[in-house]
């Protein structure tokens, strides 16, 4: 597979990753394009110890980090602001809400386990993380989810 | 719902994403192109300086090639004769003004104690006099003193010699001045256009 098609098969997550986590487009579209860039200077070094996925996420969770030592969470989300173009758009909308008013770690492992479906191994070598402190942290991130959607 | 199932979030991946791969290879390969570019531009400068480096004429091949005279007058301090081997003229600094190059030979006499002894020479830095120099050690009682000053008016260029014992028979190690002898160009007949 050449380089193109795998990033085009990634370009979606990590673009919903990205949006989900810093809550505004233009941020997002930056943030994926510069892992992207980062992927194809680090490409010859990838020797396979992960998934692709896995790599591709490690790469962008750094970008995230050196955005965010560089003020970008300061800068207010649309997160919320953004209507629905499928299923029940109140029941999105809420959801969303929700979803934009927890911490960006909560955030984190919420879009990667149960949005991008990622299983709690490769989401924990993802973010740094031992699965079983993953799992904490997943569990958490849930219940402060429901408590917010349900008020 | 219940506390053990998770929500069903898979509805906030639903997002279109705008084409960025092609950008990003692009922006990768100016990135690459643009670093390559740093990496040639240094490898030029290192390049360029070790060239250079090598290439630089030493103070000792700059005294032999300039134009000059061999005075070979002796100045004896203690147990240490200094031979001024050659004087040449070594062209003008802006601000400082001319230089001359001195070429002198020292050569020590072996003392009775059983240390051994280091010579320095230092050329007075008095007013309007700059000095840089540097010294070839020839064998153990010898080495060459080569050096750049800017000559007083009067001629005269004042040396102080030190001399510094080492070794079991002078533990502690020191450095004493044994005394001074001075060069006067103009009284050895070294031409003004060389010093002046």
């Amino acid at each position: 597979m050449e380089l193109e098609d795998l990033f085009r098969a990634l370009q979606r997550p990590v673009y919903a990753y990205f949006l989900r986590l810093v809550g505004n487009k233009p941020d997002a579209e930056e943030l994926t394009q510069e892992t992207f860039v980062r992927a194809c200077s680090a490409a010859l070094r990838f020797r396979g110890d992960s998934s692709v996925r896995t790599w591709i996420f490690g790469i962008a969770r750094r970008v995230l980090l050196e955005a965010s030592r560089a003020g970008l969470f300061d800068r207010p989300s649309e997160l919320a602001d953004r209507p629905s173009p499928a299923g029940d758009p109140d029941t999105r909308i809420d959801l969303e809400r929700a979803f934009a008013s927890l911490g960006v770690a909560d955030r984190e492992v919420l879009m990667l386990v149960d949005v991008l479906g990622f299983g709690p191994s490769e989401a924990a070598a993802t973010v740094g993380v031992t699965p079983e402190t993953l799992r904490v942290r997943l569990h958490r991130a849930r219940t402060r989810l429901r408590e917010v959607y349900v008020r | 719902m219940s506390e053990d199932m998770p929500m069903d979030l898979k509805a906030l991946g639903d997002i279109e994403s705008p084409e960025v791969v092609r950008e990003a290879l692009r922006r990768f390969r100016r990135r690459a192109l643009r670093n390559g570019i740093w990496f040639l531009v240094a490898a030029l400068l290192i390049g360029s300086w070790v060239v250079i480096g090598r290439s630089r004429v030493t103070l000792e091949e700059r005294i032999q090639r300039a134009l000059g005279v061999a005075p070979g007058a002796v100045y004896t301090v203690g147990n240490m004769t200094a031979t001024l081997v050659r004087v040449a003229d070594l062209g003008d600094v802006p601000d400082l003004g001319h230089r001359v190059g001195i070429h002198v030979l020292v050569v020590a006499q072996p003392r009775e104690s059983a240390g051994s002894d280091t010579y320095t020479l230092v050329f007075q830095h008095e007013a309007g006099t700059l000095s840089v120099g540097t010294s070839t050690r020839l064998n153990a009682r010898a080495f060459d003193h080569w050096i750049q000053i800017v000559v007083p008016a009067d001629a005269k260029v004042p040396v102080d010699v030190y001399r510094e014992c080492s070794g079991q028979a002078c533990v502690p190690r020191q450095s004493t001045s044994i005394g001074t002898f001075t060069i006067d160009l103009r009284a050895l007949g070294v031409p003004e256009n060389i010093w002046r």
